[in-house]
């Protein structure tokens, strides 16, 4: 058995320490600014701890951009929570037939289409499809903003590993037993996905809480807005609200890392899952 | 006998996974593949005309007035080059943190380094970058105020040009590296003990076990993480908004943010030539390397 | 229970690649055929056409008399054990076992005196509701075939069911199947590469080799009147004794050992001059056993306890007997082995087939 030597244990300690301390630094930082004004935290950046621990920041940003922060908060959970299921049941169901019928050349075709569309730079596919959303109809509600963040390629590639693992005898014993398609999907194969919809379900939740670039674009007011655009706005604006903005900032962190925590790791082993080879 | 490996499904027929596959298929056909056509179409119009129902074609003009556009070809070299700087160091430091911390040197701190690693990976990328341009302000911010208590020479951040391209990176590195460094812990969970003990008993060194037992084992994860890596760098878009606005004098103006700007002034042609751009390259690049590595050029 | 039918299936894909040639069967109404044969012989892909989860290209497969080509196989009234057991991860083994029966709307009370029968016979009544994962290897195994009698099919298809146990479960589950067998009478198609499982359990043996039908016959014909140096090799541990030969003058030429033919076999050995000699181990004996003497000189001896493998040097050629224990003579020692010339076979040299 290898030994390792003190000091190298000590060294791999230190650096691992250095980096882990450079990741969390920027939500601690984050957190003690969003107590402190913007006077304080200019005077002093370094303070580790907040003169006071008073939530009056909460009033000043009550209101960003002329429409209230529950707002904001609300049209958050709604987008993200509507795109997340809608999301993960088609996106399911859409893996699932395509690794029960691989070879089909519409399948085959669509799957490349898909693939494509993961290649596009993301953040550009807005163009297009802020003309999509205008020649559809859906600019400015909430359905278009939903639809446009339901696919991801994470959950696809998740769920397609999934099922590609799922035994070939199983499904024909299920196929002898009687069962036909409709029935092979909800009675036998849907109860042994569920963890990996769970999982996809939560990693698709956290993604799309992140976005705002296609909130923004898909939107004509801010009616529609979630909380991350609400940042990118109180950020731009002049008159710099410091406290502000570190507010806000941990308004939004604070639900998506519970959330991780809690399921940590379902999140970083169904997150890496389509690219760890095996 | 090599026909086993022929094996084809009965007969497949299709009849319900057409229902099945129908939401999966039209969410894509009307966001994924029509967006994208409909992107291509309008790279050939005149952008005062793209949203009108039968704009005006000008063929290649558009990509000829963004190719003699300065901005954007220093604007695509800088992407290209950011790109690959990002990929290379992205790759090599989560490559090096997951030995690290796969090792038998970190052992029980192993979950809470994993931990602290993936953590900007999901939380709002938008938050995080917020944060980091405070950290970064040459006068408020955290880091040269802790350089200037340590007697070290201040950083220039984002505010010079010849640092904004690292303080970029830097941002970038704390919000995508623990994605590859857990990819990589997978991975070499994966790889094959008996051959390290082979090595071990064969006296090889620390070095000379990665050389060749683990490196050759995880050459496909290699390549596929750099193509990864290489969509998403491609992609630099949030960064830049959050903190420099493509500044100073547009050394972060990275070619999806360019493009954004032109969207934002109605210069639709233009900014969908742009895109157009960005997105060959990143085709021929991710197909090319993956071709290469099918035909074993590469391992 | 029914019978089976096999008119010349057929198998090949995108009429390239052919896997199977033609094959011919006709098993009786409870029967279990044994289909053997090595890997890649087709013997799962013959049994994956009579369940329907195989295309026919062409050819006919007939349950009691129908033609069942195009029909689902949820209506062929067969049921299958699979070699991975594939039972439903999330469901007990209750309802596992009752799966099938509920999706053909079986009253709930049917149901229950099936699968409790079922489990009771197979002695997995104690445990209806956990779920396999808890399981063992051969009380999955069990539940698998549990699934399979509740169904009550016409006919029953084994693939390879006992290829993933030790070898210990895999001799215990053996009888298990062989009683099964005998108490419900059924038809079962059974798939192997173990020649021991397909000795002991078939009324007769199906022997495949690369999608052909060799023999097809009880497993006593199987071991004493191979058609085929590929069966002949196939079965018997340790196996016949094949070897070269010269015919001349009505004797086989072992080099300089001559070992007199029958009349009826030296005629159909024909023309040609080299053939395959086969001969069993139990059918080489020693001292004043009647047989054609021959003499021998020991190459090794390998002691087994009951009895001892002796691999004697017979002319040109090296054969292995079955001794007695209490062989004692070390190598090198000229002896007298004697030949039963009932068990002495010709196989041509060609093709393989015997003579």
């Amino acid at each position: 058995m290898h030994h390792p030597a003190r000091w190298q244990k000590i060294l791999a300690w230190g650096v691992a320490g250095l980096v882990s301390f450079v990741c969390l630094y920027p939500y601690y930082w984050m957190l003690v600014s969003a107590f402190r004004t913007s006077k304080a935290i200019l005077a002093s950046p370094l303070r580790p701890w907040p003169e006071t621990l008073s939530l009056d920041v909460l009033r000043e940003i009550a209101m960003v951009g002329g429409t209230p922060l529950w707002r904001y908060a609300l049209n958050s959970l709604v987008i993200t929570g509507a795109s997340t299921v809608l999301g993960v049941l088609v996106t399911a169901l859409g893996a699932y037939a395509l690794v029960r019928r691989p070879h089909f050349w519409a399948f085959r075709l669509l799957r490349a289409g898909f693939m494509v569309t993961i290649m596009y730079p993301y953040m550009l596919l807005v163009i297009p499809v802020y003309i999509v959303m205008f020649k559809l109809g859906l600019l400015g509600s909430y359905s278009g903003i939903v639809l446009f963040l339901a696919l991801g390629p994470i959950q696809f590639f998740l769920l397609e590993q999934f099922f590609q693992t799922i035994p070939k005898s199983i499904i024909e014993a299920a196929v002898i037993d009687g069962a036909n398609e409709a029935q092979i999907l909800f009675s036998v194969v849907m109860p042994m996905a569920m963890p990996v919809v769970a999982t996809a379900a939560i990693i698709t939740f956290l993604l799309n809480w992140a976005q705002w670039l296609p909130v923004m674009v898909v939107s004509r007011s801010p009616d529609t807005y979630t909380l991350p655009v609400a940042l990118m706005n109180l950020n731009g604006e002049l008159g710099v609200n410091f406290q502000g903005i570190m507010a806000l900032s941990v308004l939004i962190t604070i639900p998506v890392t519970l959330f991780f925590l809690i399921a940590q790791r379902r999140v970083m082993s169904g997150m890496t899952a389509g690219a760890v080879k095996g | 006998m090599a026909v086993a490996a022929l094996q084809t499904p009965r007969a497949p027929a299709i009849g319900v996974f057409w229902l099945f596959v129908l939401p999966f298929a039209a969410l894509t056909a009307v966001f994924g593949v029509w967006p994208i056509v409909l992107s291509i179409q309008t790279s050939f119009t005149l952008s005062s005309s793209a949203l009108k129902p039968s704009p005006t074609w000008v063929g290649f003009a558009n990509y000829l007035a963004i190719f003699a556009d300065p901005v954007f070809v220093a604007s695509l070299w800088r992407t290209l080059l950011y790109t690959f700087l990002a990929v290379t160091s992205t790759i090599v430091l989560a490559l090096l943190y997951a030995l690290l911390l796969n090792s038998a040197l970190v052992g029980r701190g192993r979950t809470f380094f994993k931990l602290a690693v993936f953590l900007p990976v999901v939380t709002p990328d938008i938050a995080g970058y917020v944060v980091w341009r405070w950290l970064f302000d040459q006068s408020f911010g955290a880091i040269n105020i802790a350089l200037a208590e340590l007697h070290l020479p201040t950083f220039g951040g984002l505010a010079s040009t010849s640092t904004v391209l690292q303080a970029v990176l830097v941002a970038e590195l704390w919000h995508h590296l623990g994605f590859y460094v857990v990819i990589f812990l997978a991975n070499l969970a994966l790889c094959d003990k008996g051959q390290m003990e082979a090595a071990d008993i064969d006296g090889a060194t620390a070095l000379q076990k990665f050389w060749h037992v683990v490196l050759p084992q995880l050459r496909p994860a290699l390549l596929v993480n750099s193509v990864y890596a290489l969509i998403q760098y491609l992609k630099t878009f949030t960064v830049v908004a959050v903190m420099t606005k493509g500044g100073p004098n547009d050394s972060t103006n990275f070619l999806s943010y360019y493009a954004y700007q032109l969207f934002d002034q109605g210069r639709y042609g233009e900014a969908t030539a742009m895109a157009t751009v960005l997105f060959a390259i990143v085709i021929v690049l991710a197909v090319g390397l993956m071709h290469m590595q099918a035909r074993g050029k590469l391992t | 229970m029914a019978s089976v039918e096999l008119r010349q299936v057929t198998k090949s894909y995108d009429g390239k690649a052919t896997v199977i040639h033609g094959i011919d069967l006709q098993i009786s109404h409870g029967e279990m055929a044994v289909f053997v044969g090595p890997s890649g012989c087709g013997k799962s892909t013959l049994l994956r056409m009579i369940a329907g989860l195989e295309d026919i290209s062409s050819g006919d497969v007939l349950i009691d008399g129908q033609r069942v080509n195009d029909v689902h196989p949820r209506n062929r009234d067969i049921a299958m054990v699979f070699q991975d057991y594939a039972l439903y991860p999330h469901k007990s083994l209750y309802d596992n076992m009752a799966f099938g029966l509920r999706l053909r709307k079986t009253p709930e009370a049917e149901i229950r005196s099936r699968v409790m029968d079922a489990a009771r016979l197979l002695r997995i009544d104690h445990m209806l509701e956990r779920r396999p994962a808890s399981l063992s290897g051969g009380q999955r195994q069990r539940v698998a075939i549990g699934r399979a009698i509740v169904r009550q099919p016409k006919v029953f298809l084994f693939d390879e069911p006992l290829s993933n146990l030790d070898a210990q479960l895999r001799a215990e589950m053996r009888t298990e199947i062989k009683k099964l067998h005998q108490r419900l009478g059924a038809t079962i198609i059974y798939v192997t590469h173990d020649q021991v499982e397909a000795m002991t359990l078939a009324d007769r043996i199906a022997v495949l080799r690369a999608g052909h039908k060799v023999q097809y016959a009880t497993p006593q014909q199987i071991y004493n009147t191979p058609a085929a140096v590929f069966v002949a090799a196939f079965t018997g541990s340790p196996p016949m004794n094949l070897v070269p030969c010269r015919i001349e003058g009505g004797q086989a030429l072992l080099g300089d050992a001559a070992v007199p033919l029958p009349p009826a076999l030296v005629h159909r050995a024909g023309a040609a001059t080299t053939h395959t000699f086969g001969i069993r181990p139990e059918a080489i004996g020693l001292g004043e056993l009647p047989g054609i003497a021959l003499p021998a000189r020991v190459v090794i001896t390998e002691p087994l306890g009951a009895e001892t493998l002796v691999t004697f040097q017979v002319g040109d050629a090296e054969l292995v007997a079955r001794c007695n224990a209490q062989f004692q003579h070390p190598p090198g020692t000229a002896l007298t082995v004697r030949l039963a010339p009932e068990a002495i076979h010709l196989f041509d040299r060609a093709s393989g087939q015997a003579l």
